[in-house]
């Protein structure tokens, strides 16, 4: 097992954790086998006629946002490692700036509970807060 | 909290730029009944019914202006839940495709919102999204921009007429 790379000895390890992230994407499903379809210009992808596109979609960590990953990113995808969830460019910026960690799920509780008013997203508070 | 399906037949969504109002007919509108009201959205469902070839660029999102004076849903439009076994919520979902003599949902252009780009060709299209359990699109509260999601059409193309459904969960 010594000589397979990392990531394979990982998952051939019996292991206590169960969760992968991929049990987190979601699916989106652009079908134009029966249309003359989208141009590539207008539509972002190449959805022309004739093409069927099956992408992942993920929600961010510290807001509600769903958004597409993109395969052919090559700079670094957000990260939050305190509460380990992907997360969209928006929050990954604060988050790089401001350190806070305020899941989705805090927000919705604290608003549920009357703790806050309106939703306040982690992306909107400042460092220090 | 039971799965909801808010649906609508054979309508054109109207071409309509950001933060402009949004005519009555051209939209689905989801919202919170109450300002503590979250909305998981699980499925998207947009079919092309247009009988030529018609680029519709559909998007989910945000709205700056909520609605108001929502007209109730007229058929063959529908709102209902999933399971016959449900009970009526005390504060129902606000769904609507049309307001009366109110303000039309506004599709907000900020920046650090989201948005799901759902464009299809409505001449044969689908285009179908699915969230995760536990990753949802949420709607929380009853005020902009979280309290509300919209699905219309931006500016350009030449649009057609789509079915289309959303699934969701009001907690």
């Amino acid at each position: 097992m010594a000589d397979l790379p990392v990531f394979t000895r990982l998952v051939q390890v019996p292991s206590t954790r169960s969760f992968r992230e991929r049990s987190r994407e979601g699916y989106l499903l652009v079908d134009h086998t029966a249309s003359p379809g989208m141009a590539k210009d207008l539509a972002g992808l190449s959805t022309g006629e004739g093409t069927k596109v099956e992408l992942p979609t993920v929600r961010c960590g510290h807001c509600p946002s769903a958004y597409v990953i993109n395969p052919w990113r090559q700079r670094e995808r957000g990260h939050c490692f305190k509460c380990h969830h992907r997360l969209c460019d928006e929050c990954a910026i604060a988050y790089k700036i401001n350190k806070i960690c305020r899941p989705w799920v805090q927000v919705v509780d604290d608003v549920k509970s009357g703790k806050t008013e309106t939703p306040v997203l982690a992306r909107s508070l400042g460092p220090g807060i | 909290m039971a799965k909801r399906s808010f649906q609508q037949v054979n309508w054109t969504p109207g071409a309509t730029a950001d933060t402009t109002n949004l005519a009555n007919g051209s939209f689905m509108h989801l919202g919170g009944g109450s300002a503590t009201q979250l909305i998981n959205v699980i499925e998207l469902y947009e079919a092309g019914m247009a009988g030529a070839s018609s680029p519709t660029f559909m998007e989910w999102a945000r709205e700056t202006t909520i609605p108001a004076n929502q007209s109730a849903l007229a058929a063959p439009a529908s709102d209902g839940p999933l399971s016959p076994a449900t009970a009526a919520l005390a504060a129902p979902p606000i769904s609507a495709t049309a307001v009366a003599g109110g303000t039309g949902p506004q599709r907000s252009a900020s920046t650090s919102d989201a948005r799901l780009q759902l464009g299809l060709n409505a001449f044969g299209g689908i285009v179908r999204w699915v969230a995760a359990p536990g990753e949802e699109w949420g709607i929380l509260g009853n005020t902009a921009d979280l309290g509300g999601a919209v699905l219309s059409a931006y500016t350009g193309g030449t649009v057609g007429a789509i079915n289309s459904h959303i699934i969701y969960e009001p907690y």
